[in-house]
Parts: structure tokens; sequence; C-alpha cells
């Protein structure tokens, strides 16, 4: 048993029986060899290697492929005229989107086409901006990457097209800070104020979106893929405020009212109008860490911590996670009720 | 409730009962133990993390603290090793309590505490054995981690913690191996090691008979066999960067090739299964993959197999991370042209698109296969 984090006994009813069930019964030698065999088949049936063998193989196969293309271009790079590097990436998304347009949308090898085509967009944009030196910033290719490859990732229905697009949109917004503000600003919380309300508006479009029966944005990964970076930015950006917390100028309680606001809309959505207790675990740590830098900037208030201050912090850092795990807990058997 | 795919209780023992696996007068005690081994559930991973992040910054106030007070005297070796005794025994004492407390807040307040007392305890013990008999010493970190892992081990509560201790050895041992032996040539002991660490993760992971108790030192040897494979794998010159020799990565690239081959094996249920044409294929592009001299490719889809296998979301995860890693790797390492890497690159991308075709002309990839 563990000891650190406890589950509650669950109720005859609710036994699911998984693979480490059945490896328990078989070692105390409860069940046969045959009947181990037998019940692993029912859990996993073998088929299903096969289909999880192929999708890697094609995954990969794809990859290696699309990278000794792109190691091709490399080694001929200076030989190649402009003209023919450009009109060979456009052929390229011509052909990807080709696959797509004759297979259709919602196959595994159109959503690897659709994922090439958009990648291929930013590597044109790149050696465009390479040959006729525009001289353009790095957060206005991101943001005319994005800006060109929108209506694909709106016609593709597709969860990976959208993640690309949604990346390329974070290192728009934060190049962006970095490049048009002083130095100094890119420690600011106020950086992370665009990346928060991107990621919060598409997540909550997500939890609308799988509500209403949308398949293709239902799988579990998508809430995961832009809940934890919105946490992490979250979580940073409280820090990196309270660590600073004497002139406080609009700015800076813009970016408190909207990390407020993320913490004050995460944990209802995933304690009630969308339960998943591993979502509200992400947004509780970030939660117990800054609330943890709250009382020890409190303590100090912005001084040097004294003999005691590391004590008590040192318990009352025990006594938040603790308190945490308990909520958790007790949040789990709720839902499972 | 566990998110693995899984089958009810009452469905399964059914199924059993009608194949004729399972006599009508076990079905009660089999029952009983599904219901006893349910109640014994492995905290989820989501507790995990929440508790090994409050331990940690709990463990850095404590540290501070103690630093700041000058209860402890970093000067003096038996001053450190005594206070990491006392932490030690602290959280041996701070155990006992532990089991039988309610689950609540004041246990997880408890359990919190004694993770802290049982990791800095460990910290200590190292400095200050290190402080009396001097970090040039060979093999004093290593023996103390060894001596305090395998005195807290049993009592330890925290999963965690038994995961941590026993990989701090293996680090720990690796490191006076390669960083050590400088006069001489470390290949043979680096694959001892491997093999050592190969032998105890199949041993502990792959085998339903294995101690219960001992399942984390199997990660443990996980996580060793990947720390030998990071260093084969990261770049032209075979480890030399950590070992100040070249390393022959043969003797361990074939140990992975097997250990791939063996665990496509276990997968299917038995070496008799390799003879099927599916897994027969399957074994043969392992070999050839360790023929390839890739490593970091074999260690991740071994790690993709097993997680699979297991059911083991952060093993899977971490085969997913591990494997587009260890093919950058592999092809930035291999000393070819640009011509040469693109072509090989697109030979193996069109070999393995080429065996997803045969997979569909056979029928081994479709979701109706026999």
């Amino acid at each position: 048993m563990n000891a650190d984090v406890t589950e509650a006994a669950p109720t005859p009813a609710a036994i699911r029986i998984d693979r480490r069930l059945i490896d328990r019964l078989a070692a105390r030698d409860l069940v046969s060899a045959a009947a181990r065999d037998h019940a692993l088949e029912l859990i996993e049936p073998p088929r299903r290697w096969g289909l999880w063998a192929a999708r890697l193989i094609t995954v990969l196969g794809a990859a290696l492929v699309l990278a000794g293309i792109v190691y091709f271009f490399a080694f001929n790079w200076n030989r190649i005229p402009p003209l023919t590097k450009l009109a060979a990436i456009a052929a390229m998304i011509a052909a990807a989107v080709a696959v797509v347009g004759i297979l259709g949308f919602g196959r595994l090898v159109s959503e690897v086409a659709a994922v090439a085509a958009v990648m291929l967009v930013g590597v044109f944009l790149a050696v465009d901006g390479q040959i006729h030196q525009t001289g353009a910033d790095a957060w206005q290719l991101f943001a005319g990457w994005a800006a060109l490859t929108l209506v694909w990732a709106i016609l593709a229905n597709s969860a990976a097209v959208w993640a690309i697009w949604l990346a390329v949109v974070n290192l728009a917004a934060l190049t962006w800070w970095d490049q048009v503000h002083p130095f100094a600003a890119t420690h600011q919380a106020t950086r992370y104020i665009v990346p928060m309300v991107v990621d919060g508006a598409f997540l909550a479009a997500r939890e609308v979106l799988a509500g209403r029966g949308v398949a293709w944005v239902a799988g579990r990964w998508t809430r995961f893929y832009l809940l934890l970076p919105l946490v992490a930015t979250a979580t940073v950006a409280a820090v990196t405020l309270i660590d600073r917390p004497r002139d406080l100028g609009t700015e800076e309680w813009s970016a408190a009212a909207v990390l407020v606001l993320v913490f004050a809309l995460l944990v209802p959505l995933h304690r009630r109008w969308r339960p998943d207790v591993a979502a509200l675990a992400a947004t509780t740590i970030g939660a117990a860490v800054v609330l943890d830098f709250v009382v020890f900037q409190l303590l100090t208030g912005g001084h040097r911590a004294d003999l005691g201050i590391f004590f008590f912090m040192g318990l009352t850092t025990l006594g938040i996670f603790a308190a945490a795990i308990a909520w958790l807990r007790a949040v789990a058997r709720s839902m499972e009720a | 409730m566990t998110t693995r795919p899984s089958i009810d209780a009452v469905t399964l023992l059914t199924s059993w009962r009608r194949a004729g696996l399972l006599a009508a007068a076990d079905t009660a005690a089999v029952a009983e133990a599904m219901m006893a081994s349910a109640r014994d559930t492995e905290p989820p991973l989501y507790l995990k993390i929440l508790s090994a992040i409050g331990t940690f910054l709990a463990t850095l106030f404590f540290v501070a603290f103690l630093a700041v007070s000058e209860l402890i005297s970093f000067r003096s070796g038996t001053g450190t090793l005594a206070w990491g005794v006392a932490l030690l025994l602290a959280a041996v004492g701070l155990s006992v309590p532990l089991r039988r407390a309610e689950p609540g807040i004041g246990h997880d307040f408890l359990a919190q505490a004694t993770f802290a007392a049982m990791a800095v305890g460990k910290v200590l013990c190292v400095a200050g054995a290190l402080l009396i008999f001097g970090e040039r010493t060979p093999w004093v970190a290593t023996l103390t981690l060894l001596l305090v892992t395998a005195v807290t081990y049993p009592v330890s509560g925290a999963s965690l913690d038994r995961v941590l201790s026993p990989y701090a050895v293996a680090a720990s041992a690796l490191f006076e191996l390669l960083e050590r032996s400088r006069g001489g040539d470390p290949s043979l002991a680096l694959a001892a090691f491997h093999a050592v660490a190969t032998g105890l993760a199949g041993w502990l992971l792959l085998s339903h008979r294995r101690p219960r108790i001992l399942a984390p030192i199997g990660l443990a040897a996980l996580g060793a066999m990947g720390t030998v494979v990071c260093i084969i794998a990261s770049g032209h010159d075979f480890g030399i960067w950590v070992s100040h020799r070249p390393i022959d990565p043969r003797p361990i690239e074939a140990m992975l090739a097997l250990s791939l081959v063996a665990t496509i094996a276990w997968a299917a249920g038995g070496i008799d299964r390799l003879a099927r044409p599916p897994l027969a294929a399957a074994a043969l592009g392992a070999l050839l993959l360790g023929f390839a001299g890739a490593p970091g490719i074999v260690f991740a889809l071994l790690l993709l197999i097993v997680g699979h296998a297991l059911h083991d979301v952060p093993l899977r995860v971490v085969g997913i991370l591990a494997l587009p890693s260890f093919l950058v790797l592999w092809y930035y390492g291999k000393d070819l042209t640009f011509l040469e890497k693109s072509a090989t690159l697109v030979g193996s991308g069109a070999l393995l698109l080429a065996a997803r075709g045969a997979m569909h002309a056979f029928g081994w990839g479709r979701e109706n296969a026999s």
C-alpha cells in the first residue's frame, strides 16, 4: 500500500478489473495461467496490437520521409535557384493538400498530410524571408503563418492541425512581446496575458464542442494540450506578479484580473461543468504553488526570510499540499459516486 | 476508478466460468480477492505529482532552516551524518502512526512530513559520509545511498521515494564506473551495469510473480537503462564526454535488441508465439534495428511496448517523447553527408511505409483481423 496518497475503498458494483488486478490474482495462484491469458485477451484483444503497430509505423514512416526531404534540400541548398526552392516547397504543399482532397478528411493519412501542409507553409515563409531578406521580425513570420493557415485549420476539422496552429499563435504572441517591448518587459507578468487569453478561449471552445458531441475535438489529450500550458503560464505570471507587488500599473492589474479569472473558472469547469479530476489536479498544483508563494511573500514582506519563517514555511507547504491532496481525493470520490 | 482498459468483475467471472477456467467452488474466493485487491489500488499519477512537488518545496524550506539556524555545520561530517540519521529515524518513527491514520488531511500531512524527513535525511547522510571520507574516495556516495535505501525501503510508504532512492544508487554507481575509471576502458563495466539493470527491470516489471513491494526498483532499473542509453546515443563520441574514453556500444546495443525481441515475445504471451508471421516480422525488425546501431530508438520502442502492454500511461508518454528525440539524435550523430542522411531517412521511411502496406495486405493492421 502506498502511504503517500491512499485511495478509499471502492463500492463492489464499481469494481473494474484491469491488468494489474488480474496479475495479482495470478500471482497468488487464485486463477490459472490459462485464465490469466483469457482475461488479458478480453481486456486487450491481440488485433489491437496490429492496429497500434500499423499507426506507429505510418506516422514514423511519413516523418522519416519528410525529414529526408528536408535533408535533401539542406544538402543542395546553395546550388538550388531561389525560385526552385520556393516552387519545390509549394509543390509539396500542393501534394499534401491533394492527398487530403483525394482521401477526404477523417483518415489518419489525410490528417498527417494536413499537418505536413500547415508545417510546410511555415517553411515556405522562412525560406521566402531568407531569399528576399525582408527584414521582418520573427513574430511577423509566426503571425503570417498563423493567418495563412487559419482557413485550413477551420476546414481540416483536425485536433492535430489546430494543435500546431495554436502553438504558432502562442509563439507569435510571445515573440511579439519580446521584440516590440523593451528587454526588461520580458520578465513582466503582462507578457503572458495574450497566451492565457488565447489558450483559455480555445479551452472553453474545446469543452463546449466536446460537450456537443464533436468527435474530432473530444480526445482527452486536447484538454491537457490546452490546459497544461494555460496553468503553467498562469502560475509563472502569478509568481512574477507576487514577486514584485509594488508599483502595479494598469497592465499589471489587468494581468492580475486575468489570472484570478483563469483560476476561478478552471476549478468549476473541471469540478462541475466537465468533471475531470486529473485536469482539476493540474489547476490545483498551480494554485497550491501560487498560494505557497503568496504566504512566503506576506511573511517576508519582500525582505530576507529569517529562521522562523523558513521553518513555518516548511510546515505551511506540507499543510497546503496535504489539504490539496485530501480535497482532490474527496472530489474524486464524489465524482465516482 | 481505473482509466486503463478494463472489464467489470461480473462479466469476467462469468466469462471464466463459461470457458471452464474457474470452478464454481473457487468463484467466491476469487470474487473476494478481487474486492480486496480493488481496495488496495495505486494512487493516481496526479496525486503522486502533487505530493512530490509539495515535498520538494517543503524540503527546500527545511534545509534552508537547518542551514540558516546553523543547527547543522556542513564542516563537520559526523554532525551532518548524525542529523541525517536522526531525520531518517524520525521518518521511520512517523511512518508507524501513518499506517494507522485514517484517510484525510491529517494522514496526508503526516505522509508529506514523513517523505520530507526521509528526503532531507538521505541527503544529509550522503553529505556527511562524503565529508568524513572525502569526495575523492571512490564509492562512498554509492555505498551510503545503498545502505540508507536498504534500511528505509521496507518502511518507506512513499512510492516515489521507493523509485528515486534506488535510482540514485544506480546513478551514483554509474558515475563511479565512468568518471573514476579514467585509466581503463569502461565499456565492459558499463555493459555489465546495463545487463544487471536489464535483468532487474525485466524481472520486476514484466513478471507478475515478482513481489509487489519490489516493483519500484524495476522502474528505477528501467531509468538506469535509459541513462546508459542516453549516454551512448548522445553524439558522435559514444560517451567520451562522460567517460573520457570512447565506449564500445555494441554489447549494449546487442542486449537492447535482444531485450526488444524478448519484450515482443512477452507481450504476445510467450516465446512460442514468435513463430506467428506478424510477430516473426516484428522480431526480425527489432534485430535489424539492433544492427543499425540505434540504441535510443530500440529503447524508446521497448518503453512503448511495455507501456502499451501494461496499460501504463506515464511509460507510454515517456516512450512517445523518447522516440522522436532518439531519432533526431541518431540521424544527427551519424557521420554522413546531408545527401547520405537524406537517402537513409527516405529509405528507412519508405521501408516502414512499405511494411505498413504489407500489414494492410496481410490484414495484420485491421480492426477485424484475426
